[in-house]
């Protein structure tokens, strides 16, 4: 899939971020780069684009300024550092809002939700369920924890509650291996013993029944043992 | 681009969120050069520009100055000071006159000068590492 689109940033240091992600990506054909609303305007309504990547607040006019004055629809990816235009996002229905600095990482779950758009998926708006794709939210601590399945290394059953270990930190939650299997990302996370679910992003090594994260050891189940190994990239 | 060993041997100022970049830019240090020295050409004036909306008065240019400012910081591991420019941008949205604001903008100013000393200083670091690797 190679995409056309179109970068409308005046802070000249995320211009050139978002512009190396979409090069790296691989998906995106960049057609240009405007740091204020008029002249992404005049550019946009003589060159169609598929895919719009708008700041907000920009001199003079603002990125909802912009798309009210379009005459078409391409998918908008906003970039801003005040998630207070989140509402506002919704109203306009963009794809995604990224908060400036994005990681690389954050820039491909947004092209991701504008593929699932362009391929006619639905629930894919701000408020849809694909936000639920990539991160879950736990009750920890009498409050609720978004956790990005990136971060996340592995979970363990402790009995009745279960142990979210990710890149920094751990949390424990009332509840099972058992209803968690049905809740999280199934290409993500995979279920390799009774007490364990891991990310199979984040397998270092696996020698004979056991897995490695990050230097944790991990038992893999006779049962799924041959799932494991059918879902490794093994050359 | 640098290889693991080389990564191991630029250490980043203790100031700078080694963590954010290596989210950010991973080991491309040639990148992260290129990024500094976009960040140094821009603040600059961008500073400027708060300075001038303070002197003056006007509250609303002073907002949006800062509004400008703010993510440039995190693109260069300094969370800490993006985050001081948004609480200063909260700060002129709340504030009905310009005495207001005046001690927490001294210390916003003389953070965004201190800082722009840290980025020019791991900028040319950043420059000499880099040709030492050709």
């Amino acid at each position: 899939m190679s995409m056309t689109c179109v970068i409308v940033e005046d802070l000249q240091v995320a211009a050139e971020y978002t512009r190396k992600c979409c090069e790296k990506s691989g998906m995106l054909n960049v057609l240009g780069h405007f740091t204020n609303v008029p002249d992404a305007l005049a550019f946009l309504n003589s060159n169609t684009v598929e895919v719009l990547f708008l700041d907000v607040e920009m001199p003079g006019a603002t990125g909802f300024d912009l798309l009210d004055q379009l005459g078409y629809s391409p998918k908008v990816i906003l970039t801003t550092s005040k998630p207070e235009y989140a509402y506002n996002a919704f109203e306009y229905h963009v794809v995604d809002f990224l908060k400036k600095p994005f990681t690389y990482q954050r820039f491909l779950e947004a092209l991701q939700k504008v593929s699932v758009q362009e391929q006619g998926g639905a629930g894919t708006t701000t408020n849809g369920s694909s936000h639920s794709d990539n991160h879950i939210f736990i009750k920890s601590d009498g409050k609720l924890v978004r956790l990005n399945n990136e971060d996340i290394l592995y979970i363990e059953s402790m009995g009745d509650y279960v142990k979210f270990v990710t890149t920094d930190k751990k949390y424990i939650t009332h509840n099972t291996i058992k209803a968690l299997e049905e809740k999280v990302n199934k290409n993500c996370f995979m279920k390799v013993h009774r007490s364990y679910i891991i990310n199979l992003t984040k397998i270092d090594d696996i020698r004979e029944n056991d897995l490695f994260i990050k230097g944790i050891e991990i038992p893999i189940s006779k049962a799924h043992k041959q799932d494991v190994l059918r879902r490794l990239n093994i050359i | 681009m640098s290889n693991h060993t080389d990564h191991k041997s630029f250490i980043f100022s203790e100031k700078i969120d080694k963590d954010l970049l290596a989210s950010l830019y991973e080991d491309d240090f040639p990148y992260m050069e290129e990024i500094f020295s976009i960040t140094l050409s821009q603040l600059k004036p961008d500073i400027n520009q708060l300075k001038a909306a303070f002197d003056e008065a006007n509250i609303e240019a002073l907002k949006k100055a800062v509004h400008k400012l703010k993510p440039s910081f995190g693109f260069i591991g300094l969370p800490q000071v993006q985050e001081q420019c948004k609480e200063f941008e909260d700060a002129c949205g709340r504030a009905r006159s310009l005495e207001t604001l005046a001690a927490s903008y001294k210390q916003l100013v003389k953070e965004l000068e201190e800082s722009i000393i840290i980025i020019e200083s791991e900028h040319k670091r950043l420059q000499d590492y880099n040709l030492s690797q050709l």
